[in-house]
């Protein structure tokens, strides 16, 4: 502690040391107003590019209405167990599954009722083909061998379950009807126990389940878990299986959020003992004054400042974003350092030095702002808000080091006269040559770079989730790989229309393409009366001779005299009510569920198509074919590839405006081409060497990688131009440390996020890792080298 | 007074309870025997008499039959009277005929659901695997000679259409004389089984049919 200079406060400093933490505080406190009325949503969507007219916005908000999103899918599978084994093993799980935490809805699917009720709605559906086969069926010998069927199947062991539906359709109506939903038989087959469906595969089933536990809830969330686990011991228990190759898996959003609030509560512990220790070996080394201490108060008071400026723009914030903005926030303390170093210099004149450092620190500041408000330009509403967040709180921590830093400190390190500014090393050959090559091989890596879209690695994924996501793509990978056509209209009838006419384009030009719809159902309003004027015309005219045939058959075949009466009489009867809530509450209800999104009555009402997720497909609705048919085709592949393209757009859109802006301000600063291109170098360096090392690494790029760039342009260049200042003022040995304390706080303080298990942590600390530690040492040992400085640049 | 009839009431209690407890352990002795006997038989062969009482016809219908069944899963069910029409199951394969059509219809019991349960059905009431049948239905023996058993479905889809199913035992107990399938709507039908001729020699080609 010998070489520490203090500096006691007189009277007047320690008043204008109360004044400026009183201001601080009411600053601070009015900074935390807005927190008050602010809403935080930790929904993924705020951090997708909305796409040219909000197109992947639109995309993902549809994609969440697949019928098995938000939903708990459960596999059980066996290699030696046979299928009705596993029906068992399903239904006793699914018998337990009764709480609102773990649900299986009642989705039976009753095929006689279905037939029922399509013969029933058969005046809403009948076509212009359907005319010529009701013609068919209504002859006379037709009629005759439709009674005789009758009579076999009702006779047979088949007929038990069947009498109802044989009695109400004595005409056979149900082989023109029953046609109407043959596409469904392209959605997986479903096994039905005790009222409980499960979806069958290859040696596995799958029970669909639900719970009232928001996937977000991370406490409750393990509730489920518990449950689940509680419930798959019980049921091997039961039926003796444990210990044999039955595997019960279950994946479900709150699996995932668990994991990663495990995951991330540990990597907290981790990063921060790590970086506490790393910071107070700095502060050890480095600082060891009682006055630096208030350099560590910046990045709070950046924090505040963002996230209260935030909450006043943006009444609904982005969770992410403020987990990530306070993270960024950490290169506040950067100002604080310098400010800190140029007081250390000169602690008998406080003043002067405030005026020296205060034009570096200014520009650095303003480069930082103008990096970050690239951001705002991104398609991505999350990181406009991050722009925000960061612009505040950088010029918030720059007021602070300018403004409350010279009060607070009183305490400095000696400057040691003996040491050097610069080490100048003699072998200039050598470090050119090796800035060179790792400049060169960082621009061919950076060539290799590929984007990561898939949105759940944005999360973490344990070694056991991912085992159960391999296990799903394999058993039911199919399944859920499908596209779906959404066809939206304002009301109901106008979203009927458009899925008519999409629906028969299928089938004039994908006729070999396995879709699922609801069309030919669940007509418009102008099809249902088309349907219905046929249905009336026709029996005006054959009714008589139909009933006649009836009765005559019937009486030969040993029928009582009014078996078919009342099948006779609907069929006369007045078209019944047939839309899209008729059929929701109908035996085929769990269909209309999953084609028929919910949707509040203000909303727009929106029919799916389901058809495979494949080229022939995604390659057929382009954009124009989409407009034709007002309709919308959502894929998986095509949202990812949209997102990959969009992303690369965004990136390369705000770099670009972060760079044009930073160069813009830094050639405004020095107003000198080669001083300017100098204090670009280490952000430029540090860019690049960060793209180059993700590249050969062979690590995609993600969103988190995105954010964090701004971040190395913007201290990157802070490091710069406190450098080339060198060269216009007098050398000073206090300038380098700061730039290179600057460098291992940020380090320190979050480069150690690498360590984190959570990929968006690590992302963020590995592009800080190494875009600092890249532009730093440029910084300190390559600018030197090219620097002309006025005094001995060099011991 | 007060006493006596507490006693005689207890008595009576525990009268009835012994009888009660007898009778199910009668009821138990007797699933387990004929359990026992059903793993005996390897084939059977038999010819039917149908009584269909059904609503829809204005008198009972009668109909005539032949039922083979061979261990482990062959089976094949057919109706030589009114009409010619049946099926036959080899594992999950089978084969289901009508006199009026030209050729018969494979089917697969996994694509075909409504097979597989009345496959499984005719074997369950016809070869007596008892722990498969009390799986689905609540058993009770209402006779002992000759023995007659009632099957109530326990599964409400079943319900739907089957209120219960009588089941008559021949004097000797080793198969069935009859079986009476009863509907929710008061429908019911009879099979009454004759010739029966158990693990016998089938003929060759019983369970292949061109």
């Amino acid at each position: 502690m010998s070489n520490l200079k203090r500096h006691k406060p007189t009277a007047n400093n320690k008043k204008a040391q109360a004044i400026r933490i009183l201001i601080l505080s009411f600053f601070l406190l009015i900074c935390s107003i807005p927190l008050f009325s602010v809403s935080f949503s930790e929904d993924i969507s705020a951090m997708l590019p909305s796409g040219a007219n909000g197109e992947i916005s639109r995309d993902f908000a549809l994609l969440q209405k697949s019928p098995l999103t938000g939903k708990i899918l459960i596999s059980i599978s066996s290699k030696t167990l046979g299928e009705q084994k596993l029906g068992e093993v399903a239904e006793s799980m699914a018998v337990r599954m009764n709480t609102p935490i773990l649900s299986v809805e009642n989705n039976a699917v009753n095929p006689q009722e279905v037939i029922k009720f399509l013969i029933q709605q058969a005046p809403n559906l009948t076509t212009h083909d359907d005319l010529k086969k009701l013609h068919g069926i209504t002859t006379e010998q037709s009629i005759e061998q439709n009674l005789a069927e009758a009579k076999k199947l009702l006779i047979s062991p088949a007929g038990l379950g069947m009498r109802s539906l044989l009695a109400a359709d004595p005409l056979n109506l149900r082989s023109i009807y029953q046609h109407k939903i043959s596409s469904l038989q392209n959605l997986p087959r479903l096994k039905i126990d005790s009222g409980q469906y499960f979806i069958a595969g290859k040696n596995a089933l799958l029970i669909v389940a639900k719970s009232d536990i928001p996937m977000t809830d991370s406490r409750n969330g393990i509730k489920l878990l518990d449950r689940f686990k509680e419930i798959k011991q019980i049921t091997l228990a039961e039926n003796r299986l444990t210990g044999t190759d039955i595997s019960i898996v279950f994946l479900s959003g709150h699996r995932y959020t668990v994991a990663n609030s495990t995951v991330i509560k540990s990597d907290i512990l981790t990063v921060s003992i790590i970086s506490l220790c790393a910071l107070a070996l700095l502060f050890f080394f480095t600082l060891r004054s009682k006055g630096a201490l208030s350099i560590f108060l910046a990045p709070g008071v950046a924090i505040m400042t963002g996230l209260g400026t935030c909450a006043f723009i943006y009444p609904n914030m982005s969770a992410i974003v403020i987990g990530f903005g306070a993270v960024l926030m950490g290169i506040s303390i950067d100002f604080a350092v310098h400010t800190y170093f140029a007081m250390a210099e000169r602690p008998s004149d406080k003043t002067n030095a405030l005026r020296k450092v205060s034009k570096p620190v200014l520009f650095g500041a303003a480069t930082s702002c103008a990096s970050f408000a690239a951001l705002y330009i991104s398609g991505i509403p999350g990181i406009r808000q991050l722009s925000i967040f960061s612009i505040a709180g950088i010029i918030a921590a720059c007021a602070f080091a300018l403004f409350f830093i010279p009060a607070f400190c009183n305490s400095f390190l000696k400057a040691d006269k003996q040491q050097p500014a610069f080490k100048i090393n003699s072998n200039k050959k050598i470090i050119f040559g090796t800035t060179f090559i790792v400049f060169a091989v960082s621009i061919l890596g950076a060539v290799n770079n590929n984007f990561d879209t898939e949105l759940k690695k944005l999360g973490y994924i344990s070694p056991t989730i991912a085992a159960t996501e391999q296990h799903f793509q394999k058993k039911w990978g199919q399944m859920r790989s499908r596209s779906m056509l959404f066809a939206s209209g304002k009301t109901m009838d106008e979203a009927l229309q458009k899925n008519e006419k999409a629906w028969a384009d299928i089938q004039n030009n994908l006729s070999r393409v396995k879709a699922v719809s609801l069309a030919p159902i669940l007509p418009s309003k102008q099809r249902k009366l088309q349907s219905n004027a046929r249905w009336i015309d026709f029996w005006d005219k054959n009714r008589a001779g139909t009933e006649q045939q009836i009765a005559a058959q019937a009486e030969k075949l040993g029928f009582s005299a009014k078996a078919f009466a009342p099948a006779m009489a609907q069929i006369f009867a007045a078209p019944p009510q047939l839309s899209a809530e008729v059929l929701r509450s109908g035996p085929l209800a769990p269909l209309a569920k999953m084609f028929i999104p919910a949707s509040p009555e203000s909303d727009e009402k929106q029919i799916i198509t389901m058809l495979p997720d494949n080229k022939l497909v995604t390659d057929y609705y382009t954009p124009q074919k989409e407009k034709e048919l007002g309709v919308r085709l959502v894929a998986q592949s095509r949202f990812k590839s949209a997102l990959e393209l969009e992303m690369k757009r965004d990136i390369i859109k705000f770099i670009s405006c972060s760079g044009l802006l930073v160069t813009m301000l830094i050639l405004g600063l020095f107003r000198n081409l080669r001083r300017a291109a100098l204090a670009l170098f280490p952000a430029v360096f540090g860019v690049a060497v960060t793209f180059g090392l993700l590249g050969l690494l062979q690590i995609p790029l993600n969103i988190f990688h995105i954010v964090a760039l701004p971040l190395v342009i913007g201290l990157g260049a802070d490091y710069g131009i406190f450098m080339v200042f060198q060269e216009i003022r007098a050398l000073s040995p206090w300038t380098v440390k700061a730039v290179k304390i600057s460098g291992l706080t940020t380090l320190a303080g979050f480069g150690v996020l690498v360590f984190a298990k959570h990929p968006s942590l690590h992302s963020l600390g590995a592009t800080v890792s190494i875009g600092i530690t890249a532009a730093l040492c440029c910084a300190v040992y390559v600018l030197p080298q090219l620097l002309h400085f006025k005094e001995g640049g060099h011991a | 007074m007060a006493n006596l009839i507490k006693t005689v009431l207890l008595v009576f209690m525990l009268l009835m309870f012994s009888a009660g407890s007898a009778f199910a352990d009668k009821q138990s002795n007797f699933l387990e025997e004929l359990q026992n006997k059903s793993q005996s038989i390897i084939s059977i062969s038999c010819e039917f008499n149908q009584q269909s009482h059904i609503a829809l016809f204005a008198d009972v219908i009668e109909s005539k039959g032949k039922f083979r069944f061979a261990r482990p899963d062959n089976l094949r069910w057919e109706y030589t009277e009114p009409f010619v029409s049946g099926f036959l199951l080899k594992g999950q394969e089978g084969l289901k005929w009508d006199g009026a059509a030209k050729d018969s219809t494979r089917f697969n019991t996994e694509t075909s659901p409504e097979m597989a349960i009345i496959s499984e059905q005719i074997l369950a009431w016809t070869t007596m695997n008892i722990p498969w049948l009390q799986s689905l239905y609540d058993i009770k023996v209402t006779n002992c000679a000759p023995a007659v058993m009632e099957l109530t479905p326990k599964s409400g889809k079943t319900k739907q259409f089957l209120k219960l199913i009588r089941i008559f035992f021949t004097p000797e107990e080793t198969h069935l004389k009859s079986i009476e399938l009863h509907e929710p709507s008061g429908d019911y039908t009879k099979i009454i089984f004759f010739n029966v001729q158990l693990n016998q020699k089938l003929a060759q080609g019983t369970f292949l049919k061109e």
